[in-house]
């Protein structure tokens, strides 16, 4: 009862407010014809976590690169916290942060280095090696590890100090690729409760995985993307008594069409 | 099993980009290396027609044969265009008198001291640096790379023979490069008559052989590479560890061995010998003439002329032969000495250098060549001889007066009217070490790259035994 | 943010094991070639002086003029052409020719082939190595390791990246170097003080400069490959190619390629010829004399003319004057056209060697080797001054000398007859000393100014490379 509570709470308190992460018709065609993209348009508020759910080339990954400016879209625009990424890269990416699918940090630094590193370059200056210390401790990580290199840590471990260093930078929109892949059960679950942690602290979540059970765990929008394009969009309410798995292996499939209910309507933004 | 792991390992290796690109860069420097070196045989031929012309253009119209001033030079060596060795080095010109110690003067690097510090670009520079690379290239991820991929695992999935699989590697990556390479050598090959290089029989065998070793040199790289690569797990460390090991084989190694035999083994330099010599020389032509003196003194009421000329020639002559003979054995003394030393000091540098098979094969391809200094003691010994049959032909005109010319002052001092003819003067005609000879000289080193070659193949075949796969 | 960056990619480097030992390892090497080196210039040295204390003990005599030059002390850094250098050229009257002396002519062995060991070798075979391999995953390494990725994904502008890692790579390689070289001189300056002199440290610290730029060059280089390559693996290829190509090809190439392109006659060609022409023009001038002779004496024999020449007749006198005044003009025919022929050998020559020396700066490792060479007063500048001197020397000793004895000298020839003596008595020489022979080795701004042209060269080999990382990596797809 409360939870759900506190989710209606979460996403109609959201819904107020400005969309942190906004994918605007985006559209993607590659040099040799390919089409990533093909007008994808959704909205993460603040305080709520998005599942981008798709095979592999789906799309799923061009839409965070798009966010990130590591390419330029055809049509449309990529807005976070309504900077235009590709107009403005550099002003965007002050506002978020970045977990990769595959955590690689530079293998001859410590965990502290890495982060020390990194804060910095997120234009956190001022921690200290405590609050190093003390991030590492909230992800999970024992402190034996904390001044061991890079070398020698395990996908989990490295995963963890990935959402570290998007703690420590403090940006109001985190992007995660695949976050979970490759985690057994308890580092998983690990992780997700770090993420629903940051949710309380009104971040924007925007996740794309594999993971269907998670997905429906924990986000509060879960959009399906199939062919470059978002077939299925539906808030974790609406999808609450349905068999996710099913029917995204239906989209999937091609069973069912992009319906016009399953699709995003514009939403007229707040004026604030 | 076997065929199908060996074409796949030909597949693999020839149809990259990778291949082409280098294999285009070998191809080219290999028949650059060709032209040049057929470019540079023209050039040192025509310096040597030009040299043995003139020679006789300066000596025609003399009258007595005791005027004449005979020089030899040593005539271009086909094979030295591409294995140039010491041959730009040494002396090509050597004054010849009847008697007295003959010194090879005027070599190439002489003339332009300049092209020396550069040296020339020979064939054989190109074996020792591209050859080398290449298989460092190819070879360092033959076997670390596969498992960095997967591929490894994955055909160990499968009933592999180990040693059937590094075997291939092997055969198949030496197959894949060292054929290819043939194509610009051969085609280097025909290049040479075309471009007016003289090949006789023998050439032919020592350029053969001179392929031959670079191959050898090229497997001594591959089986490292394939060695080295089954020995580490990822192909970034037996990369940077290869290119270590080159620099030190292909760089630092024979010019260090030079450096410490130089520092180990005291050798009286040259100039050290020559300044003994000339106090010696200097000793004894003041005893020469102060033997004139009395001479003259003794003889100097003697009313016949003539006859006093002819016993004071007579006398000289007694002077010039014993001052040679003296200087003779001092010379020798000396020259064993030093002889004696330099070759301890070339006996450690070799040893020394021949840790590493850079070496080894330029010293095969210089003695295949004969371009090493095989080829200035054969130049020397040819010279001498030569001297002996001058000397002999001098004495039978009667003008064996070397080193004294008899100046009359103010007397008429007519000579023969009669030009000698020039045609008389006996030939010199310089024959290169055999080539069983050069052959036999190559071998140690053959030998020991073949050991090379044996050492890391062995070892990579058993390191690969133990090679984790997963 | 650019101060994080450096910062981090010096640490990474540092904490390179692999990159450390071969920068100890390259450091190590050079302070033992300083001491092999010094030890080679102070053997060729102690030659030279014994050769010189010789000569000028022996009584100054016309027919043994010869002119020195020492061995330079920077030697020790870039050996250069002094194991090829004369170490004196003498000079005769006849065929006009210098002969050059030599040391080390005799003293080596096939090993010698394959090139000194100094400080040159060091920097521009060893150090440019290093550089390479610190350089070239630079770029491609961070993407394939996604790290990257994660840093892009921060408000850091991309040429901050690059510049990051161009100022602190090269910061960690320079060190390196510096230490290196600051050991090799120490090592050095403990042998001889001469190098803590003015002149030495100034143009020592013009080569450490050169050095380092050509090292900065590669790195550059490498840091561009790495910008073109997405793979390591490809960039390192690519890289190899590139150095041997720079290294090893374009030097050696240069000179072929000029020597076919502008073909020049051998030196003993140009001997030969000026033997010949020497010789015509004696002929000539004994006919001439014998003529003269005949005219004047009566005689129609060759005979005797010797002791016509010493008459006090008025036709012997008449003779004698009229016999020097062709016995001069011939001579400075034959000077004439000497010089005409040397003078054109010495411009196909320079032409040679000016394309030879165009192609090879292709190169930056030629154009260092020059630069450091000069410098060090091991190679052509040297050589050409000297060479230059000679002959400037030689002309000074023709007039004064050569043309004494020449108008001692009486040369007849008539039918084929040729009759050559000294007119009496020798005079005096008109002089207490040959003329003294000096060659200053060329200037610290002579040296500067005729190599700048490699200086240009190193500068674009830095500044080209960087340029096109640059452009490359603001498009570089990071994926």
């Amino acid at each position: 009862m409360e939870e759900s509570n506190r989710m209606e709470e979460g996403t109609s308190a959201a819904r107020n407010e400005a969309p942190l992460l906004e994918a605007d018709g985006l559209t993607k065609v590659y040099e040799d014809g390919t089409l990533g993209l093909n007008k994808v348009s959704f909205t993460v508020h603040p305080g709520e976590i998005y599942a981008m759910l798709g095979g592999n080339g789906a799309g799923k990954t061009t839409t965070i690169n798009l966010f990130l400016n590591f390419i330029e879209p055809t049509e449309g625009e990529a807005r976070v916290d309504g900077i235009v990424t590709h107009k403005e890269p550099l002003k965007a990416k002050e506002r978020l942060a970045f977990v990769s699918e595959n955590v690689m940090l530079y293998p001859n630094f410590t965990a502290i280095q890495n982060l020390d590193f990194f804060a910095k370059l997120g234009g956190k200056k001022d921690y200290s090696k405590d609050d190093y210390r003390d991030v590492l401790m909230r992800v999970g990580l024992e402190e034996v590890a904390h001044s061991r290199r890079l070398k020698g840590y395990s996908k989990g471990m490295r995963q963890k100090c990935g959402i570290a260093i998007a703690i420590l930078k403090d940006a109001p929109a985190i992007l995660l690729d695949e976050p979970t892949a490759g985690l057994d059960p308890k580092a998983g679950r690990e992780f997700i409760k770090l993420l629903e942690d940051l949710r309380s602290e009104q971040k924007a979540i925007l996740m794309s995985t594999h993971d269907i059970f998670r997905a429906k765990d924990v986000a509060d929008t879960i959009g399906i993307m199939n062919l470059g394009e978002l077939v299925m969009q539906r808030s974790a309410e609406e999808l609450r008594g349905e068999d996710l798995e099913k029917l995204y292996v239906q989209y999937m499939a091609g069973y069912m069409e992009k319906t016009p209910e399953s699709v995003p309507h514009e939403e007229e933004p707040a004026i604030s | 099993m076997f065929k199908l792991l060996l074409d796949k390992e030909l597949k693999e290796i020839v149809g990259t980009t990778k291949f082409a690109v280098t294999f285009g860069v070998c191809a080219v420097l290999i028949l650059l290396a060709f032209y040049v070196g057929a470019r540079n045989y023209d050039v040192s031929r025509q310096e040597y027609e030009g040299a043995v012309v003139e020679n006789m253009r300066q000596m025609e119209g003399l009258t007595d044969w005791g005027e004449i001033d005979h020089r030899i030079f040593l005539p271009p060596q086909p094979l030295a265009a591409l294995v140039s060795g010491i041959s730009n080095d040494i002396g090509r010109t050597i004054d010849i008198e009847s008697r007295g110690e003959l010194r090879a003067e005027d070599s190439r690097f002489n003339e332009d001291p300049i092209f020396a510090v550069f040296r020339f670009l020979d064939l054989e520079f190109i074996f020792t640096i591209v050859l080398s690379l290449f298989a460092i290239l190819f070879g360092y991820d033959a076997i670390n790379g596969e498992k960095e991929r997967g591929t490894l695992a994955l055909s160990f999935a499968n009933p592999v023979p180990r040693d059937q699989y590094v075997l291939a590697k092997l055969v198949g990556s030496f197959l894949a490069l060292v054929v290819p390479l043939m194509i610009p050598i051969l085609i280097g090959c025909v290049m040479l008559p075309l471009l007016g290089v003289p090949m006789d029989g023998d050439s032919w065998i020592r350029l053969a052989m001179v392929i031959f070793a670079g191959v050898l040199y090229f497997g001594v790289f591959l089986t490292l590479s394939v060695f080295i690569s089954a020995m580490t797990q990822h192909s970034s460390s037996s990369f940077l560890m290869l290119l270590v090991v080159w620099i030190f084989m292909v760089l630092i190694i024979p010019r260090a061995s030079v450096l410490i035999s130089g520092q180990a083994v005291d050798v009286p330099s040259v100039d050290q010998i020559d300044y003994e010599k000339s106090k010696y020389s200097r000793q004894l032509f003041s005893e020469r003439m102060n033997g004139m003196q009395e001479f003259i003194q003794e003889n100097r009421n003697n009313d016949d002329h003539a006859q006093f000329m002819a016993d004071m020639q007579e006398f000289m002559g007694q002077q010039q032969d014993d001052f040679d003979a003296k200087m003779l054995v001092l010379t020798e003394q000396l020259n064993e000495q030093r002889n004696n030393k330099a070759a301890r000091r070339q006996k450690f540098a070799l040893a020394l250098a021949r840790i590493s098979p850079t070496a080894s094969f330029s010293l095969a391809a210089a003695d295949l060549a004969s371009t090493s200094l095989a080829l200035r003691s054969s130049y020397m010994d040819a010279a001498n001889s030569y001297q002996a049959a001058f000397a002999q032909f001098m004495q039978s005109k009667n003008a064996d007066t070397q080193g004294f010319r008899f100046m009359r002052h103010g007397d008429d001092e007519v000579e023969e009217p009669e030009e000698i003819d020039l045609r008389e003067l006996p030939a010199f005609t310089y024959e290169p070490p055999d080539v069983s000879d050069a052959i036999g000289a190559s071998l140690p080193d053959l030998g020991l790259l073949l050991l090379f070659n044996i050492v890391f193949f062995a070892g990579a075949f058993v390191a690969f035994l133990k090679y984790d796969v997963r | 943010m650019l101060f994080h960056l450096v910062r981090k990619e010096i640490l990474d480097s540092l904490l390179n094991q692999r990159f450390v030992a071969i920068a100890v390892f390259s450091m190590v090497l050079m302070p033992p070639s300083a001491f092999i080196n010094y030890e080679y210039y102070e053997a060729r040295k102690a030659a030279f002086d014994r050769q010189l204390a010789e000569y000028q003990a022996e009584d100054p005599s016309s027919s043994n003029l010869r002119a020195y030059r020492a061995p330079v002390v920077l030697s020790a850094l870039a050996r250069g052409t002094e194991p090829y250098m004369p170490i004196y050229f003498a000079f005769s009257r006849d065929a006009n020719a210098t002969t050059a002396g030599n040391i080390e002519a005799q003293d080596f062995s096939t090993l010698s082939t394959f090139g000194s060991f100094d400080f040159l070798f060091l920097v521009q075979v060893v150090f440019s190595l290093l550089a390479v391999l610190l350089a070239f995953d630079m770029i491609s390494g961070e993407k394939e390791r996604g790290t990257l990725r994660a840093v892009l994904a921060n408000q850091v502008p991309r040429d901050s990246i690059l510049f990051g890692k161009l100022l602190g790579g090269y910061t960690v390689l320079w060190f390196t170097f510096l230490v290196g070289s600051l050991l090799l001189y120490l090592v050095l300056g403990a042998y001889d003080s001469r190098f803590f002199e003015a002149e030495a440290v100034s143009r020592i610290g013009f080569m450490f400069a050169m050095s380092s730029i050509f090292l900065a060059g590669f790195f550059a280089m490498g840091l561009m490959v790495s910008t073109f390559c997405h793979s390591s693996r490809t960039a390192i290829v690519v890289l190899l190619v590139m150095w041997v190509v720079l290294q090893l090809v374009i030097p050696k190439a240069g000179e072929k390629i000029a020597a076919i392109a502008l073909p020049t006659a051998s030196q003993e060609s140009i001997r030969i010829e000026k033997a010949g022409i020497v010789d015509d023009l004696s002929q000539e001038m004994r006919e001439k004399a014998g003529e003269l002779y005949m005219c004047l004496s009566g005689n129609d024999s060759i005979r005797g003319a010797f002791e016509f020449v010493r008459r006090e007749t008025p036709e012997s006198r008449q003779f004698r004057t009229e016999y020097l005044e062709i016995a001069q003009s011939y001579d400075r025919r034959q000077r004439d056209r000497v010089r005409e022929i040397d003078l054109e050998f010495m411009r196909q020559k320079e032409s040679q060697r000016g394309l030879s020396r165009a192609i090879s700066l292709l190169s930056p490792a030629s154009a260092l080797t020059f630069f450091v060479s000069n410098e060090a007063g091991t190679r052509d500048l040297a050589y050409e001054g000297y060479r230059n001197a000679v002959h400037a020397h030689y002309q000074i000793i023709d007039q004064t000398i050569f043309a004494h004895q020449r108008s001692n000298r009486l040369e007849v020839g008539m039918e084929g007859m040729v009759m050559m003596g000294n007119l009496g008595a020798e005079d005096p020489p008109p002089w207490d000393a040959p003329p003294s022979f000096e060659v200053r080795e060329p200037q610290l701004s002579n040296v500067l100014r005729s190599n700048v042209w490699a200086m240009v060269s190193l500068l674009a080999y830095l500044f080209i490379p960087f340029l096109v990382s640059y452009v490359a990596f603001l498009r570089y797809d990071v994926r």
